[in-house]
């Protein structure tokens, strides 16, 4: 999609993005919006609406270095609960600039999500403390980028290459991972059944409430029977305990000739399901999946 | 005390149970060979600094002998190292012992589907030496809580023919 590429808007808007812009629109006038904002910054690639986590550390500015040589951008600063921040995440700087990345914690990359054609192509490999990497951005464009391993996390950054180039596009934002093109059921529906919308907690709400009252009704109508059937056999008895009548046994046997057939057969059953758990667990599941443990 | 004679029967079976189950454990390491793992792998004076430990090399692949490898790996949030982000490429029919140890906290190191699996404790290296017979594809899962990506952790063994290794990772 070429419209999340944070470049500039496309002059022919397709019908698909104006279907969601339009649903986008109805669902904020409905006051149902779970975050559906019209217009968000690098498409939305900062919030959990892009893959991944969202960017805790990043609080919707883009930091201006343009007009500088070099810039540095810290990979595993603090932030996002933990070292798992770019610092600073997003940066607009001038084509030809150069750009350090310092890693100041480990285990971590730079994966690029979207950039112009041509341009930087990210950095893969997974690199700790104390590596550098340095790219001079000459392709004007968004350069969009994550941390592998803390994607989820919400390790994300955005290289802005240009003064001219907008970071914010009139597009909303991509639900999903933005590679399924299938979405726009899912665009259009999403917001009304979402766990999250107010009618529907309101509604189920609702159900929980009445559904609680019908039943703590009847327990109490049940209580209420139960003590009144107790009171009257107390009355009935002046409050004396009445013993049950003793019967008469009707056969008597001696110790071995009782002959518990049923329990015999349970105890067979139960030893045979044992037996059978016992050569699955170990013979099959254990034993017999390659490779084991020999040292 | 009288004891009923189904009674006496099925306490001999029981008993029978019980010597059944030994039975099988002895079995199990005398014949096919299952091992516990134990502390064998050594310890780490600096547990954040593995590699500098005499008991710990750089993570990757080594061959130690004909058909016999090393791969020392390093279990950290979120990634096995090596694993997540390039496989661990060892040649089948080859014996390989795995030295697993973590910078940071407590993860696991499990082998999908298989008994071989570990918890890998910081400042203790694991040590579990596996055969691999046949060609595959193997993941790896960490099965301790580690953090808040600890879903996204896993990685991967490529079990691939003798003649497709390459000399590229690691040295002898």
């Amino acid at each position: 999609m070429s419209v999340d590429s944070g470049g500039p808007a496309p002059d022919g808007v397709s019908r698909r993005s104006v279907l969601r812009r339009g649903a986008a629109a109805s669902v904020a006038l409905a006051g149902l919006g779970t975050g559906v904002a019209s217009a968000q910054p690098y498409g939305g690639w900062f919030t959990d609406d892009a893959p991944g986590g969202a960017t805790s550390n990043y609080d919707g500015t883009t930091v201006d270095r343009t007009c500088e040589d070099s810039i540095t951008i810290t990979v595993g600063a603090d932030g996002n609960d933990g070292s798992f921040a770019y610092d600073p995440p997003a940066v607009r700087i001038d084509p030809g600039t150069e750009v350090v990345f310092d890693w100041a914690s480990d285990t971590h990359n730079l994966v690029l999500k979207d950039g112009p054609d041509g341009g930087w192509s990210g950095y893969d490999e997974i690199q700790d403390a104390g590596f550098e990497h340095s790219h001079t951005f000459e392709t004007e464009g968004v350069y969009k980028y994550y941390c592998e391993p803390h994607l989820t996390l919400g390790m994300k950054g955005a290289v802005a290459v240009g003064s001219d180039v907008p970071t914010v596009t009139p597009t909303p934002a991509p639900s999903g991972d933005g590679e399924s093109d299938g979405d726009d059921g899912g665009g259009l529906v999403g917001p009304f059944f979402d766990g999250s919308s107010p009618i529907v907690s309101a509604t189920l709400g609702f159900l929980t409430v009445s559904v609680g009252a019908v039943f703590a009704g009847e327990l109490l109508g049940a209580l209420d029977e139960w003590r009144a059937e107790a009171r009257a056999a107390i009355e009935e008895t002046d409050g004396e305990v009445v013993e049950a009548p003793e019967t008469e046994s009707a056969r008597e046997l001696d110790h071995d000739s009782f002959v518990p057939r049923g329990t015999w057969t349970l105890v067979l059953v139960y030893l045979l399901i044992l037996a059978t758990m016992w050569v699955f667990t170990y013979f099959v599941e254990f034993l017999g999946r390659e490779p084991t443990v020999i040292g | 005390m009288e004891v009923h004679r189904y009674e006496k029967i099925w306490i001999g079976i029981s008993l029978l149970v019980i010597v059944g189950w030994i039975a099988t454990v002895v079995f199990g390491a005398v014949g096919p060979g299952i091992a516990m793992v134990d502390d064998s792998g050594g310890q780490i004076a600096d547990p954040s600094n593995p590699t500098e430990s005499d008991a710990f090399r750089d993570p990757g692949v080594y061959q130690v002998g004909e058909n016999e490898y090393e791969v020392y790996v390093l279990a950290r949030q979120f990634a096995f190292q090596p694993g997540t982000s390039e496989p661990i490429r060892v040649p089948a029919n080859s014996t390989v012992t795995f030295y697993v140890t973590s910078p940071d906290v407590t993860h696991g190191f499990e082998v999908v589907g298989t008994n071989v699996n570990t918890m890998v404790i910081p400042g203790q290296v694991a040590e579990l030496t596996v055969e691999f017979d046949d060609p595959g594809r193997y993941g790896i899962v960490c099965n301790e809580y580690c953090g808040s990506a600890h879903h996204t952790m896993e990685g991967t063994i490529e079990v691939v023919e003798q003649d497709e290794v390459n000399g590229t990772e690691g040295d002898t």
